[in-house]
């Protein structure tokens, strides 16, 4: 506990200077000639506006079903997660794991 | 010393509970408005760093244990944990590129890119069930610890209300 509060400063530094330095390399990938041929792609597609039968949904779910989406898209792989690592838990040691 | 360094695991679960509050409202732009996504995110780094801070034990010690002895499901953490962190920078970083409300008015304004805009929408759609796995992997610390707290609020309940009846 002691150690949290003595090498805060020490720790946020480090925390700091490794994801500027990850953000930078990933940074470089924008210059890359794969993301050129990726604007190339994007270019070409053109812009062809947003699906025309959004119009008819009532406005309360075009609230609600962004907020599901998340729900569903980080809760389901939990679940399906923790089914998974309960039976792992249960099968690894008869396989000697 | 503060009251919080003593109660590290309840610190840490109240903390990555605001995390997760952040996320879900950070990655919903349609429910919030641009506007409050951008906002946002740009708050959920405070928390993010300080879900960092709480872990740095097991972050220094677990990797460095990754090619001796470290089961599967460690080893697998370790990897997983790895992706999320590299795949967070890349929506943030990502997103501050595509920026439309929070980096003009902070005074810098960026030319909008179809790579990096692609790339934000594609990554924080993979964050998602990255998020959810991980969530799933430390499962049984999220139960334990939820356990203690409101078994600890229970019975400082069942107290006051013991005390009460003696009244």
């Amino acid at each position: 506990m002691n150690l949290l509060k003595k090498d805060w400063q020490r720790r946020t530094t480090w925390i700091v200077f490794i994801s500027v330095l990850t953000t930078l390399a990933i940074g470089l990938v924008g210059g890359t000639d794969w993301a050129d041929g990726f604007r190339q792609v994007l270019e070409s597609r053109g812009e062809h506006g947003g699906p025309e039968g959004l119009n008819k949904v009532p406005m309360i779910l075009l609230f609600v079903i962004p907020l599901l989406k998340v729900l569903l898209m980080t809760g389901v792989p939990m679940t399906l997660g923790i089914g998974l690592a309960r039976g792992w838990r249960r099968f690894a040691p008869r396989l000697g794991r | 010393m503060f009251k919080w360094l003593t109660q590290l695991h309840k610190t840490r679960y109240i903390f990555d509970l605001i995390l997760l509050l952040f996320f879900i409202l950070a990655a919903a732009p349609q429910t919030t408005g641009i506007a409050v996504h951008e906002w946002v995110s740009f708050l959920y780094l405070v928390p993010f760093a300080i879900h960092l801070l709480l872990h740095w034990d097991w972050i220094i010690a677990v990797p460095k244990r990754l090619f001796s002895r470290l089961g599967t499901e460690h080893r697998f953490n370790v990897i997983w944990d790895s992706l999320l962190y590299i795949l967070m920078l890349v929506v943030t970083l990502s997103g501050i590129l595509v920026s439309e409300v929070a980096m003009p008015v902070l005074g810098i304004d960026i030319a909008p890119d179809g790579f990096w805009s692609m790339l934000h929408h594609q990554s924080s759609n993979l964050i998602m069930p990255i998020l959810g796995i991980h969530l799933a992997v430390h499962w049984q610390w999220i139960v334990k610890i939820s356990k203690k707290l409101f078994d600890r609020k229970k019975a400082k309940t069942a107290i006051i209300v013991s005390a009460g009846g003696i009244q």
